[in-house]
């Protein structure tokens, strides 16, 4: 990690919000507690899941409640479209979501994005393993 | 019911009552995310449960402790204080989340090494504690405040092994726990466990410490009868001084990183695990300390 930082992919964020305001405003407006927006290690991209147990080098949000905390925040108004409303919301709360996801994928206290995992390679100028 | 309205599933915040913010709800509210947030669980094998519910304590934002920990016999002038974080700051909230039984049980005592469960718990588990902190930023702005989380915030850093926001210390002050001579927070339900909290300007009552010495719990400062940590450290990180944290930081390196490399996992939990403290306040301590109250 040391020689490339990462951070999460906001174009992939917006996306997968997009996709939850089109589910939640079908046949009228009923929000979906069980979704959350995903996340893996390796890239930092994000998709809409169920809520489970989870699996490895991911890392969970969930929608109505955890990223957006007053009901109603993902109704669509009349005549909006899905992505203005999920870019209006991701910019409300990107730069949290951009540091919650940082230090949720950081495994030292060595700074927000930055140490190195177990199972990536050492960086070169390492002097000892 | 629609699979939607399930009034069981969903996130802490939206189904937890409404209640007066006080040590006991906040216990419970925690208690609740730790039974019911399905990502409180390893994501390898049974995916067994990573954590417990807590040990939760309130501390004054002005509590002059605070000033204490810039002391250099304490953590020294880079800790910064609750308004750094919050100018209008009047309450910290912090919590220690305890190690599961399947967790601190899949630790071979005589192992040099931790077993997989513990090390992915102990990273894993961090993303939890994470998922904590948030819960309770959103408990509180669901009453009206405003709260910040000094490690998940920009400001947050460390000076070598100096951080500016220390978590144990926090907890000290909050009434949750004391130092032990392996320098981890002991509480009553142990010390094998990880710490966080969450600084509100919504004030809040405090706890009142149970303690008043730094290392009331710990059995080697009580009466020299008890140095567990010490032997069991695999390499010689303690001794009757404490800690040394750069030797401690080496074994994960050195050590366990290349056991787990194709897990990706590297941390040691030797001294949290089978000693007199790692699941209780030892009860030679707890019997002094209940003699002391009854008088």
């Amino acid at each position: 990690m040391s020689s490339q930082t990462k951070s999460l992919d906001r174009a992939s964020v917006e996306s997968a919000i997009k996709d939850y305001i089109v589910q939640a405003n079908y046949r009228g407006y009923r929000p979906d507690r069980r979704k959350v927006l995903s996340v893996r290690r390796t890239d930092r991209t994000a998709w809409l899941r169920n809520a489970t147990t989870p699996v490895r080098w991911e890392v969970y949000y969930f929608v109505e409640g955890e990223l957006f905390p007053e009901t109603g925040q993902t109704r669509l108004a009349p005549g909006q479209s899905a992505g203005e409303l999920a870019q209006q919301l991701v910019d409300k709360v990107w730069e949290q979501l951009w540091i919650w996801n940082g230090y949720d994928f950081t495994p030292t206290s060595g700074g927000l994005n930055r140490g190195q995992y177990s199972d990536e390679p050492l960086p070169s100028d390492t002097a000892t393993p | 019911m629609s699979k939607l309205d399930d009034p069981r599933s969903g996130y802490i915040s939206l189904r937890f009552p409404e209640a007066e913010l006080t040590v006991d709800t906040i216990s419970q509210f925690l208690g609740e995310l730790v039974r019911t947030d399905p990502r409180n669980a390893l994501p390898e094998g049974d995916n067994v449960p990573i954590w417990e519910e807590p040990v939760v304590g309130i501390a004054d934002a002005a509590d002059p402790l605070f000033d204490t920990l810039r002391e250099p016999r304490a953590v020294g002038p880079y800790h910064v204080k609750p308004d750094f974080w919050l100018p209008e700051a009047k309450s910290v909230i912090s919590f220690f989340l305890p190690f599961s039984k399947e967790i601190k049980r899949s630790y071979e005592r005589s192992s040099i090494l931790p077993s997989l469960e513990w090390v992915s718990g102990r990273l894993n588990g961090e993303v939890f504690v994470n998922v904590a902190r948030r819960a309770l930023v959103r408990l509180l702005e669901r009453q009206g405040g405003n709260a910040i989380i000094p490690n998940l915030d920009l400001r947050y850093g460390s000076q070598g092994f100096i951080p500016n926001w220390s978590e144990r210390h926090v907890a000290f002050v909050a009434g949750v726990g004391t130092f032990g001579l392996h320098a981890g927070l002991l509480t009553k339900k142990g010390a094998a466990g990880r710490v966080g909290s969450v600084v509100t300007d919504i004030p809040l009552p405090a706890t009142k410490r149970p303690y008043t010495e730094v290392y009331e719990y710990c059995l080697w400062h009580f009466d020299r009868s008890c140095h567990s940590c010490i032997p069991r450290c695999p390499v010689n990180a303690i001794d009757e001084n404490g800690k040394d944290h750069v030797v401690c930081t080496s074994n994960g390196r050195i050590n366990i990183r290349p056991e787990f490399q194709e897990w990706g996992y590297h941390s040691c939990g030797h001294c949290q695990t089978h000693l007199p403290c790692s699941d209780r306040i030892p009860p030679k301590i707890a019997r002094h300390l209940a003699r002391n109250a009854g008088e």
